[in-house]
């Protein structure tokens, strides 16, 4: 009965949406040799540019995630060890504020044969790191490495599972869709799982004293929120007026919060929780241009 | 150097030019911006040339990155300019049937990104749910969910513009003739 109404209700949006069905109308401004040009111009800033989203996420987020983004810039790049060298120089020059490594080795993650990987999270102390692992024909599964060995693999329930931050003591939070499509937030701890308060949610952060950060609701339609623990009851996090939806996106470790607050038809914009109660809009960055 | 040479980049943009413009202004519903998105789809895909010879299934990693540009670039906000620009005001004018394109294209945009990309990915490039599952990284319950979220609220929007769904659906099929 189910999928009878599925169908009609699929005729109905081809219906409904037919009229936009229509070619590109008069000829292509593609330009492919200024694609050409630009992108050449991008390869050679490309390292640079990780070192700046460093610096922007360190000074966010007081240390959470700076492996993860250092893991992620360097995993797909196929030759390592014969290019690596200007990396950390220029990295470091462009990187004034938070006195990172002063030189880094890379090294692949064991992935237990899967050739399809990649990293979501790691903690300030760059002992844990999260993941994902894709092995083929079977989906996607969550996965955690302790000091470069992998910890526990499929750790998060769920399909299209995510480890979104995970802390120094090697707690991890993330979520995963339920056969209904429901989002569900757990919390990784020694192994065991378990599933945050507060029905539907999504857990995006986590600071060293264990405080969630995320959303309450369906994806894309929730409500900023903070779990005090992972045991614990979500608390809603204040909204400005006019506001119906948003998310927390990271936590401090004096418990400040950054996330985003909008409308479910606009993108949202970043907003702050503050230890002593306080909120407050995020001022925008002027653009040139 | 480079393990994919300059040739083979030009060869297969101009293999898939006219079916990624299609694709991007199916997504965006404006000839500029599906340019101005697959001007920046070539762009990325030329600084990551070299390194793509990792990857499997070039055309699917290419419509992925599309997908992605449409919805960075909405994110951004620089459409919405463009769509006030462009798009005229709805009139009280006899013929709804024409005025149904512009209506309709306008309460798509009103959509979250994702939502839009799932809608068209699905009913106007006629993928079925798995591969727009995979384009998007996400489950299929995802797309599913995504779906009946966008359809719900695409037909709230045009309820209170078109009291009768009637006539939009009649509109469509003049439209598809």
């Amino acid at each position: 009965m189910r999928d009878e109404n599925a169908m009609t209700d699929d005729e109905h949006a081809v219906r409904l949406l037919e009229s936009l069905r229509e070619e590109p109308a008069g000829p292509s401004r593609v330009d492919v040799s200024r694609a050409m040009a630009e992108g050449r111009r991008r390869r050679g800033l490309r390292r640079w540019s990780g070192g700046v989203g460093l610096v922007a996420v360190t000074a966010i987020a007081a240390g959470g995630g700076t492996v993860a983004v250092q893991a992620m810039d360097t995993g797909p790049r196929p030759h390592p060890s014969s290019s690596g060298a200007p990396a950390t120089p220029i990295a470091t020059t462009a990187a004034a504020p938070p006195p990172g490594p002063t030189s880094c080795t890379i090294k692949k993650l064991p992935t237990g044969g899967i050739t399809k990987a990649l990293v979501t999270a790691g903690d300030p102390s760059g002992h844990y790191i999260a993941g994902r692992v894709y092995p083929p024909g079977k989906g996607v599964h969550t996965v955690i490495w302790k000091d470069g060995q992998i910890l526990k693999a499929d750790v998060v329930p769920g399909s299209d599972a995510d480890i979104n931050d995970i802390n120094a003591a090697g707690v991890g939070v993330g979520s995963g869709f339920d056969g209904g499509g429901h989002v569900h937030a757990y919390v990784l701890r020694n192994g065991a799982v378990t599933k945050l308060a507060g029905g539907p949610a999504d857990a995006v952060a986590i600071n060293d004293a264990g405080v969630i950060v995320g959303a309450v609701g369906q994806l894309y339609e929730g409500l900023p929120a903070r779990w005090p623990s992972a045991g614990g009851a979500p608390v809603k996090l204040a909204m400005p007026t006019g506001a119906t939806v948003g998310t927390a996106v990271g936590i401090d470790e004096d418990g400040t919060v950054i996330g985003t607050v909008g409308s479910p038809s606009t993108e949202g914009t970043g907003y702050l929780w503050l230890p002593d109660g306080t909120a407050r809009p995020m001022p925008l960055p002027t653009v040139a241009g | 150097m480079p393990n994919r040479p300059d040739s083979e980049y030009l060869a297969y943009v101009h293999g898939r030019m006219a079916a990624l413009r299609r694709t991007a202004y199916l997504l965006s519903g404006d000839t500029h911006e599906a340019d101005d998105i697959v001007q920046e789809l070539l762009t990325k895909l030329y600084a990551r040339w070299p390194r793509m010879h990792t990857v499997d299934n070039l055309d699917a990693y290419v419509n992925t990155m599309l997908v992605r540009t449409f919805v960075d670039d909405r994110r951004r906000g620089w459409w919405k300019v463009a769509l006030l620009n462009r798009v005229p005001e709805t009139a009280p004018a006899a013929d709804r049937a024409l005025e149904d394109r512009p209506v309709i294209r306008a309460a798509l945009a009103q959509l979250p990104p994702r939502q839009q990309a799932v809608l068209v990915l699905r009913f106007l490039c006629d993928q079925p749910v798995r591969e727009v599952a995979e384009l998007l990284h996400c489950s299929e319950g995802t797309v599913k969910s995504q779906t009946s979220h966008g359809l719900n609220r695409l037909r709230k929007l045009l309820g209170s513009l078109t009291p009768e769904p009637a006539t939009v659906q009649n509109a469509a099929l003049r439209n598809a003739r």
